[in-house]
């Protein structure tokens, strides 16, 4: 093997893919009609190529509709937010660090402190409560019609609870 | 592609945005195989497979208010296909869950032959067989992901700049990668093509 067919080999998959310029696929082509060796050399990786795209062409066995059973519900309504609290919650062996706990636990504190003053002022209307559970804890949102902020709830269970 | 009296994309799109369910359906109905093919192609475990196609369609129509237009849906839902599978991947190493490839089982379809799909980009009316198809699959698995990521996408007809957009990568590095993920495969199956076939 020569230099230049190694120079040739290293560009034998971008000439398959017709993604090299009119100049180098002339030369690669000039060479090929003289190099038994890299001839075989492309043959081969034609073969290959071949196979493995016949492989990767397979349509895989989804069960769509029951895929659209899930995606459906999410893209209805507040998608962002169902994701967040799903990405964070639901996990498996998931803990809420005690520091964010707290913060957390202090947020709602001040909510529920405030929250009958602010109702004097502007009346809040209630819109909807979802709430996620696991073995970790459960989450409640209160989503107000009117200021569109979701009001976030996490409720960790004691230790004992989580042993399953 | 869309017959005429389809809508395009855009109008689907559109019609999705003012909360059409049922355009919606037809969008997921156009890109569904698609889709499955491209994360299966980066994940082989069937039941990942599922549950990444939901999480991409999920991601894609939660965020299509952010998507522009200018680069087509179908480039774009593959973009999100891609990294989502990618994120799977990347915690199912993380967590030391990488699964070590086996010939014999490699999560795939069941059948005699696996009989090819002409909706692909590359349809090759040739039959593999399952053997090869197993042996095949196990010789993906062993890619690194950056090289079943562009064998993934060559295999859906895109050019090495539209490849390169997606990853962010330049074209040359799709070149290459593509090189060297071929010469890898190739020395896995070369064997085999050898032995069981002429
Ligand atoms: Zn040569």
């Amino acid at each position: 093997m020569t230099s230049i067919c190694e120079d040739i080999a290293y560009k034998l998959s971008a000439y398959l893919d017709n993604e090299l310029g009119e100049a180098e696929k002339n030369r690669v082509e000039a060479h090929l009609e003289n190099c038994p060796s890299c001839r075989g050399s492309f043959r081969e990786l034609k073969k290959s190529s071949d196979l493995v795209s016949a492989r990767l062409s397979v349509q895989p066995s989804v069960d769509f509709d029951k895929a659209w059973q899930h995606i459906e519900p999410e893209i209805r309504r507040r998608p962002a937010i169902r994701r967040y609290l799903r990405a964070f919650i639901v996990k498996p062996g998931f803990w809420i660090p005690a520091s964010a706990a707290a913060t957390v636990g202090a947020a709602a504190l001040f909510f529920a402190l405030c929250l009958p003053v602010y109702k004097s002022q502007r009346p809040v209307s209630l819109s909807h409560v979802e709430s996620v559970s696991s073995k970790s804890g459960s989450v409640m949102v209160l989503h107000t019609a009117k200021t569109s902020q979701p009001i976030i709830w996490i409720m960790e269970k004691s230790p004992k609870e989580k042993r399953p | 592609m869309a017959a005429p009296s389809e809508p395009s994309d855009n109008e689907l799109i559109k019609s999705c945005l003012s909360g059409s369910q049922a355009h919606a359906r037809r969008l997921y109905d156009r890109y569904k195989n698609y889709v499955a093919r491209v994360i299966r192609n980066m994940e082989n475990d069937p039941e990942a497979v599922q549950d990444l196609l939901q999480q991409t369609f999920i991601k894609a129509f939660s965020g299509l208010k952010s998507f522009k237009g200018d680069s087509g849906f179908k480039t774009w839902i593959t973009t999100i296909a891609v990294n989502t599978a990618k994120n799977y991947r990347n915690k199912k190493t993380r967590r030391g869950r990488h699964p070590k490839v086996s010939i014999d089982h490699t999560g795939e379809e069941n059948g005699a032959a696996l009989e090819l799909k002409d909706e692909s980009a590359n349809p090759q009316k040739q039959l593999l067989t399952k053997e090869m198809g197993t042996v095949i699959g196990a010789a993906l698995d062993m890619l690194s992901e950056e090289h079943r990521e562009v064998i993934s996408l060559w295999n859906e007809g895109f050019s090495y700049d539209e490849i390169g957009a997606m990853t962010k990568t330049l074209p040359q590095t799709v070149g290459s990668r593509l090189h060297y993920a071929r010469a890898q495969l190739q020395k896995i199956l070369t064997p085999y093509i050898k032995g069981n076939k002429e």
